[in-house]
């Protein structure tokens, strides 16, 4: 009997060549959504655990700017001896006003010494060639910078210092993922100090670096706590493993988790359209299922039969669609593979692709088995004497409904059959409102990220130009900016770490919620910080000493409202901040505060600015004025301009690329679904067209009735599926790119009306070009071959 | 203006392609029909009967020949054109009633007439009224699958008529009912031929041929025969001579 069904089987997959060819290329879509979603997700762990682990990362690394004075150099040594220190080394001497100089363009550089022995603790990966040895002017460079610039292991660089250049030797490449990668922080070079000392012979311009690996990575607040008072006055910056994750998976992330949940859309919308086809395929050898039972085919084997034949194209469609999704990922992990040193040839992933796999066939054999069981049911007698499925028994109120609306009869003869078979106009609805849902989720997260990227205040970042200075003084540095044309204000910035040193202290007389992080970046600003343009949605600027405004990470983590104050240790020295506003700041996942320079000038009185963040006159070119301020400061200026940024937009893009491929994934499922039901819908309704014709109904009034049968379906789902896709956009933004990005509320921002009113129309546009090639058919139909058909 | 031949076809041939196979179904089939008369075909099965009288209604294009109705030549008009000239002109009836399965009687009568544009609800005034007239008008709100073969062949005949067409063309009518409802039917067209409709019939069978003016008989896609009530003298020899032509 298994060979009786293998053979039927096997002829029925011959025999339907194109819809089985239809079912194929859904599936195959919707697998290969689902393995690039898997494998980008998995790209944004994997390589870069992998990574750290073998190069020992640091979980903390405290870098500090103490002068070489022995003591301070032994303050950082004893932070190995403190409680929860499982592992240090260091400290070890570096350098940040190095470059080098490739085409004319300028690329920052952070220069580390270690000597010819690698580290225990955040060891330098090699990649390329070998280590340092010493005795050499030799470096090994950050491998991604290479790569950017083509230097190759034996090259020689000239690095730029305010000492001059210093010819190196590229002895080999390497990365350090507990660093955030190259080009979002400065790419690392190392050399042996010998090397150091000439590119920067002044040692009280160097920091020290001390690499910890804790034994709780994941509460580092008491090990920083203790370690930062073992340095009182002194500036210290410690920088957390998890931030560098986090930063290095960033927009992978947002790509791996968009992916995943569109890629189930797609993989339900492709479910729905085998259910549908499968459905119509029953109905469609009613006459066969009879014939089969007559000579001995159970009810159990009839299901039996329609499984396998579906499986077996499941099974090729998802082998299929995990090699295109394979094949494709490298454009989504590119970036990432490089800074991770991962080969950027497709990775087969094993346990992806099994899981792929694994849903794919599920789906299938979900969505066939009722249709399939219902086919074994089919009464024997009736499917052999009469042929066809029974028609509907009630009267269709859709048709008279139309003609009182006076829609004429071919559109009313058109809708009366849109739900006449209630299951596959349900289906096909629920396909079309996926596809609209996730449209309009698409054009939602562009426009958000678009206003985003086009508002850089949204993200805490109102200035067009960011200048530190090397050996200018302060007071030479503003009187500069002051001076120079097409500066409309500046202001200053320090940043210091700030330690909470007990609960938020709440105005509303609740007690204070204990902190849960026991640090945070403050941003300390000076000078004209009313006009900078930061946003403020809630409460205010700060404008009196002791006030503070704070980002709504801070708020979430520390359980923060307006009116609260945080006691905060500031370089050892304790300060009572009030927050009277929440700002915009994206910065540290929205964990950051910002407070006037006179507020900690009071406690720390030796602070002095980082940087100076220019905002440029509407009208004015950000170049010359960049060109302006290099030659003022006799090029002791290093400048940063909004003009010269384009990673953001780059990421951006992708996001768009990805939310646009989606989009176009879901449209062609949910088109190529249309096109299923209307063909099914025609070949079962070719009498009921050749009476139309007979009755008088000309060949444009049969297509348009086709049109408007599907029409209708697409019209339902687009009036459902706008406020739905809306609505399920926000509850994603708040719970997605709220609680996994610190997405600030003010980041949203809902498609245009222009676009959603053109969702409508589309939908039914795409009806009707859906229907057109089986419209055509029903139209040209030989009226005398089909009424004598039975 | 009163035209002579309500229908004049001339010289018509179908030929189909079957595989390889050329299949002649008409060989040059010649036929008039006045206004007012009741003509029908009858032949074995695949003479060529169905398919002239689907060539007559447009339902299918012939390989030659001409069709005039009304005086007009028609056999070359578009598929659009016949379907317009189809729901203005020509009524049909077929052996298996081809109703809509999912339309009420009356939503399935008025069909014709909402097409030629006439308003909701003097297209239901006339179905109704047809529906009175052929004894079914308590069924006006029934779907066909609720209703007997006899009334679904009347609610075809009311569509058939709601337009009131020059030509009302049947396809074995009877062919799908009992013995009652044929007749039934059968009276109800020679009512309505009593009333100036001109019909012409298809039919294999001769006791409903008899029923008609004028009978033509087909053989392998040519006319064999063409009689006449008025000559044929004693109606039972004429049927008796076309169950002979029937074997």
């Amino acid at each position: 009997m298994q060979r009786a069904i293998i053979t039927k089987a096997l002829a029925d997959l011959r025999g339907h060549r194109s819809q089985n060819l239809l079912i194929f290329s859904i599936l195959a879509a919707a697998a290969a959504t689902l393995t690039l979603s898997l494998v980008v997700r998995a790209s944004t762990d994997d390589p870069w655990e992998r990574a750290f682990d073998e190069a020992n990362g640091a979980h903390v690394t405290f870098n500090s700017w103490i002068e070489d004075d022995g003591d301070a150099v032994a303050d950082l040594v004893r932070i190995a001896e403190l409680d929860g220190v499982a592992n240090a080394n260091g400290p070890f001497p570096g350098f940040t006003g190095a470059s080098v100089i490739v085409d004319g363009d300028k690329y920052d550089l952070s220069v580390s010494a270690l000597s010819s022995e690698l580290p225990e603790v955040s060891q330098p990966l090699i990649t390329d060639g070998r280590w340092l040895e010493s005795g050499t002017p030799e470096t090994v460079i950050d491998r991604a910078l290479a790569r950017d610039l083509n230097i190759a292991v034996g090259d020689t660089i000239s690095i730029q210092s305010p000492a001059g250049m210093t010819d190196v030797t590229v002895a080999g490449l390497a990365i350090s993922p507990w660093r955030g990668p190259y080009p979002d922080s400065n790419a690392r070079v190392y050399v042996d100090e010998t090397t150091l000392a000439t590119i920067e012979p002044d040692r009280t311009r160097w920091f020290w670096s001390m690499s910890v690996r804790a034994t709780n990575p994941d509460q580092l607040g008491p090990l920083v706590r203790e370690a930062f008072s073992l340095f009182p006055g002194a500036t210290v910056v410690a920088e957390d493993w998890q931030d560098v994750r986090d930063d290095v998976a960033f927009w992978n992330e947002i790509n791996a988790v968009f992916l995943g949940i569109f890629s189930l859309f797609a993989l339900v919308a492709a479910g729905l359209i085998v259910a549908n086809i499968i459905s119509a395929r029953v109905l469609a050898q009613f006459r066969d299922i009879g014939l089969l039972k007559a000579v001995g085919f159970t009810p159990g084997q009839v299901t039996l039969l329609f499984l396998i034949e579906h499986l077996a194209i499941a099974l090729a469609a998802s082998l299929a669609g995990i090699a295109i999704g394979t094949l494709a990922a490298p454009l989504f992990t590119r970036r990432l593979a490089e800074s991770m040193a991962t080969t950027t040839m497709p990775a087969f992933d094993l346990e992806a692709s099994a899981l792929v796999l694994a849903a794919v066939l599920l789906s299938v054999a979900l969505f066939t088995l009722l249709p399939a069981w219902r086919g074994g049911r089919i009464s024997t007698v009736r499917a052999i004497t009469t042929g066809f499925a029974p028609a509907s028994d009630t009267p269709s109120r859709l048709a008279r409904l139309a003609t009182r609306l006076g829609l004429g009869p071919a559109i009313s003869l058109g809708v009366k059959d849109a739900f006449a078979r209630p299951w596959r106009a349900t289906i096909t609805v629920i396909s079309l409102l996926l596809t609209i849902v996730t449209v309009t989720i698409s054009l939602g997260l562009i426009e958000s990220v678009t206003h985003v990227f086009d508002n850089p205040a949204l993200q805490g970042e109102p200035f067009d130009l960011i200048i530190e200075r090397d050996r200018l003084s302060d007071e030479q540095a503003q009187e500069l900016l002051a001076s120079t044309s097409g500066i409309d204000s500046f202001h200053t910035r320090t940043q210091v770490m700030a330690l909470l040193s007990g609960p938020a202290q709440s105005t509303d007389q609740e007690p204070g919620v204990p902190a849960l992080l026991p640090s945070f970046t403050l941003r300390v600003a000076g000078g004209d910080v009313a006009n900078a343009g930061y946003v403020v949605p809630e409460g205010r600027m700060f404008a009196a000493p002791g006030e503070a405004v704070a980002a709504s990470g801070l708020f979430e983590e520390v359980g923060l409202r307006v009116g609260d104050t945080l006691d905060v240790e500031i370089n050892g020295a304790l300060t009572t901040l009030t927050i009277v506003g929440r700002y915009l700041d994206d910065d540290d996942d929205g964990s950051i505060a910002m407070t006037g320079v006179e507020t900690v000038r009071a406690v720390v009185p030796t602070i002095e600015p980082d940087a100076y963040l220019v905002n440029s006159a509407s009208d004015a070119d950000d170049l010359a004025i960049e060109s302006a301020l290099l030659q003022g400061s006799g090029y002791d200026f290093d400048i940063w301009t909004r003009v010269d940024e384009e990673e953001g937009d780059e990421e951006a893009q992708t996001l768009k690329t990805v939310m646009f491929g989606l989009s176009g994934v879901l449209l062609a499922i949910g088109t190529i679904n249309l096109v299923a039901t209307t063909m099914l819908g025609v070949r079962e309704r070719m009498r009921d067209y050749g009476i139309y014709r007979a009755i008088g109904l000309t060949p444009g009034q049969v297509i348009l009735t086709v049109a408007s049968n599907v029409g209708l379906l697409a019209l339902i789902a687009a009036v459902v599926g706008i406020p739905l896709g809306l609505l399920t956009f926000r509850v994603m933004f708040e719970v997605v790119a709220s609680d996994l990005f610190g997405a600030a509320p003010e980041w949203f921002r809902n498609p245009p009306v222009w676009q959603m009113a053109l969702i409508l129309p589309g939908a039914v546009a795409i009806a009707a070009i859906a229907s057109a090639l089986p419209a055509r058919q029903a139209a040209r139909l030989q009226v005398a071959r089909v009424l004598h058909w039975d | 203006m009163q035209h002579e031949f309500i229908l004049d076809a001339r010289g018509l041939t179908r030929t189909y392609a079957s595989g390889d196979v050329q299949v002649q179904a008409l060989r040059g089939v010649d036929l008039a029909l006045e206004p007012g008369s009741f003509t029908a075909i009858m032949g074995p099965s695949g003479c060529g009967k169905s398919t002239l009288l689907h060539l007559l209604g447009g339902l299918d294009r012939p390989t030659g020949g001409e069709i005039h109705l009304t005086g007009r030549r028609v056999d070359g008009l578009s598929e659009a054109k016949w379907s317009v000239l189809r729901r203005r002109e020509i009524g049909f009836v077929f052996q298996f009633f081809n109703l809509i399965g999912n339309l009420t009687a009356a939503d399935n009568v008025e069909l014709p007439a909402l097409l030629v544009g006439t308003s909701h609800g003097e297209a239901r005034r006339r179905c109704q009224g047809l529906l009175d007239e052929l004894g079914i008008g308590d069924k006006a709100g029934t779907i066909p699958a609720r209703l007997s073969g006899g009334q679904q062949q009347r609610v075809a005949l009311a569509r058939a008529l709601v337009n009131r067409p020059t030509l009302l063309l049947a396809d074995e009518p009877t062919g799908n009912l009992d013995s009652e409802s044929a007749r039934d039917v059968l009276a109800l067209l020679q009512r309505l031929h009593e009333g100036g409709q001109t019909i012409l019939l298809v039919t294999h069978d001769a006791r409903v041929a008899s029923n008609a003016d004028r009978v033509i008989t087909m053989r392998d896609g040519l006319i064999i025969d063409d009689t006449r009530l008025s000559e044929s003298g004693d109606s039972s020899e004429l049927l008796s001579r076309l169950i002979r032509l029937e074997v």
